[in-house]
């Protein structure tokens, strides 16, 4: 799947007003293909005939819990999943289901919220989406899809896979402080004891793409908390 | 207005009181139903035998000696045949000189010794009955297995021990009717509690579903690009609105997690830095004015603190000190987290210390007394996020101490055990 938006997306939710609006902003976002359901036994027959991409599904259903529901459908099917919780509680029982959900957000949310976990993870499931496959930092030009850094006077540098690891995931929340320990996440797959070698891998990149690698101006220190990828407009 | 601590200290004395009584009635009860019984059934020593209504005393009045042969009237004859009971009369010489229905296992004469034997225990297993006759010894028997006839003596200091017997008997059932009516009171409480429980999350879940629904509205209403900035900003402020119940729910959900702590604290060392980190930076990222810095001072081994507890649990209480600094310094104040170790002191492990701090204008007083009171299981009206921290420390072993920073604002620090 190139195309995000042509994800068929199924929305299962039981308060009307609330699918409604679910299926509403997905809409307006773009996504062409959005059903909905109210129950765990419409939410069986769409998934039987109409073989969703992607399922928003809420935990307490009239006839039965989307925890169930999950797993009914995890028998024949991989298809990702994203809860949507009204109760703090369900957090502790989805990690001890082993369901292997592909997200969870808890009620109330605000519609980005929702709509940039589901692009992470059709991102993550079928690769697509609106990654910046490049990235532009000033003068400075990095193409995560090569993982070629194209300096303004025309030398061109290639990242390691750490470096690229680190750039890409600072450039998915551009503008935001990612903590160090996201980025070792990130690149290691691990959270702890990474902190000195991530060190040394940030300055080697600035030395790849700063103009003036000790005072950065696109990769900022938030001190004590990790990195920034500044905004295009400096932010 | 009692909290449940003092509603339950109440029921608990409650069933303490309730219990003794009844113990105590109890044992009186039985004591007299017991006594009144053996008084009714006959003597332990001697006279009637029991059940039975033959005066024995008045056969010996009734025997007499006519025209040289010992007679009873025909009602006494009548009585004790219809008891199957037999009697006879020995004289002093040991011999029966008068019989009536002997068994044929019946000796006709005795030696003193024979006497003295039956008297206290059995003629033959029969279970006899004597009384002195004018010419005589007037003996009743009845069939083999009718009475239990023992003579019972025993020294008066058992008769005082039986007394502090009764009394340890007492002890003994009041503790029983302590321990059954505290179990049956536990298994009220915890219905109860688990009713409450359940009421408080399923009506924080129904609350959340049109909360959403009005957020995302709000939300879509405050990036239309059709309409004006002055409703633009109306609808934001919806969403911040909504966004501030929401929080209120969460609180109220831990604060019910905690208060009837149904499910125990999962207790699994938790690094502290990383929550610090991440609390921080999306502090920062939200705080669209950048009016609340934060800023962040780990201790050389803050990577290394580790404490027993839920991670969800500390990134909240967390959340909520550096969302209070922000809430009530609108014009801006700059929050500063720091997380190391108390100082070594004597005769106690050193522990891990987070503080949050603010140069805003600070609590006041009201709100600090407020949280300086013991932790009972009242709710406050307002402030439950500050409260919540105190909790939430508690249950992890530590404790929450606030107080006004250096500069006049708030300062929060959080004591917790190391793991």
């Amino acid at each position: 799947m190139r195309d995000a938006y042509a994800a068929r997306i199924l929305v299962v939710e039981d308060d009307s007003a609330l699918r409604e609006v679910i299926v509403g902003l997905l809409t307006r976002d773009g996504y062409r293909e959005v059903h909905g359901a109210g129950t765990v036994a419409d939410a069986l027959a769409a998934i039987a005939t109409w073989r969703p991409d992607v399922m928003l599904l809420d935990v307490m259903l009239p006839d039965g819990n989307g925890f169930d529901l999950l797993r009914t459908v995890r028998q024949t099917s991989q298809v990702p999943a994203i809860f949507l919780s009204a109760r703090d509680e369900d957090e502790a029982r989805l990690r001890g289901l082993g369901l292997g959900a592909d997200d969870y957000v808890t009620k109330p949310f605000l519609p980005r919220e929702l709509l940039l976990r589901l692009s992470a993870v059709l991102r993550r499931t079928y690769g697509a989406g609106d990654e910046p496959q490049v990235v532009h930092l000033g003068a400075t030009t990095v193409d995560l899809g090569s993982g070629e850094v194209g300096r303004s006077d025309g030398r061109v540098e290639p990242l390691t896979a750490k470096e690229h690891a680190i750039l890409e995931r600072l450039a998915r929340s551009r503008g935001a402080i990612v903590t160090t320990d996201e980025l070792a996440r990130a690149v290691w797959g691990d959270d702890f004891g990474y902190a000195n070698a991530l060190m040394v891998h940030v300055r080697r990149l600035r030395e790849k793409v700063e103009a003036d690698p000790s005072d950065p101006r696109w990769i900022l220190t938030a001190r004590g908390l990790g990195y920034r990828l500044a905004r295009g407009d400096g932010r | 207005m009692s909290g449940p601590v003092l509603a339950r200290a109440r029921e608990g004395l409650r069933i303490v009181v309730f219990s003794a009584l009844f113990a105590l009635l109890a044992l009186v009860a039985n004591t007299l139903v017991l006594g009144t019984f053996v008084i009714a059934a006959g003597s332990l020593h001697d006279g009637a035998p029991p059940f039975s209504s033959a005066d024995v005393d008045d056969l010996v009045g009734e025997l007499v000696l006519e025209d040289g042969a010992y007679r009873l009237p025909d009602a006494a004859i009548e009585g004790l045949r219809s008891r199957g009971q037999w009697a006879m009369l020995i004289d002093d010489g040991g011999e029966v000189v008068w019989g009536l229905d002997l068994p044929p296992d019946v000796p006709a004469s005795y030696t003193m010794a024979d006497v003295a034997s039956f008297t206290r225990w059995y003629l033959n297993d029969y279970p006899v009955v004597t009384r002195v006759h004018g010419d005589g010894l007037l003996v009743v028997g009845s069939p083999k297995g009718s009475a239990w006839k023992y003579s019972y003596s025993t020294d008066m200091s058992s008769v005082t021990l039986s007394l502090a017997l009764f009394v340890a008997l007492l002890l003994a059932n009041m503790v029983v009717a302590i321990m059954v009516a505290r179990a049956y009171a536990r298994r009220s409480w915890a219905e109860r509690d688990h009713a409450r429980r359940e009421w408080i999350a399923a009506v924080s879940h129904d609350v959340r579903t049109p909360l959403t629904v009005a957020m995302a509205e709000a939300d879509t209403l405050a990036r239309d690009e059709g309409l004006g900035l002055e409703q633009r900003r109306r609808a934001d402020h919806v969403v911040g609105k909504v966004s501030e119940v929401a929080a209120l729910v969460t609180d109220l959900n831990v604060a019910n997690r905690l208060s009837y702590a149904m499910e125990p604290v999962e207790a699994e060392p938790v690094a502290l830095a990383p929550i610090v980190r991440s609390v921080a930076a999306e502090a920062i990222n939200d705080d669209a004015g950048d009016a609340h810095p934060v800023e962040v001072e780990l201790a050389e081994d803050a990577e290394e603190l580790r404490v027993r507890g839920d991670a969800a649990l500390f990134r909240r209480m967390l959340a909520n000190l550096v969302r209070n600094s922000a809430r009530h310094n609108p014009d801006g104040c700059t929050v500063r987290i720091s997380l190391g170790r108390t100082p070594r002191r004597l005769f106690r492990k050193p522990r891990c210390l987070l503080v949050v701090e603010d140069d805003g204008r600070g609590l006041g007083a009201d709100m600090l007394q407020t949280l300086r009171r013991a932790p009972s299981g009242e709710l406050p009206e307002h402030g439950l996020g500050l409260v919540i921290v105190r909790r939430i420390a508690a249950a992890c072993g530590g404790t929450a101490r606030f107080s006004d920073a250096e500069g006049g604002g708030t300062r929060c620090e959080v004591e917790l055990p190391s793991a």
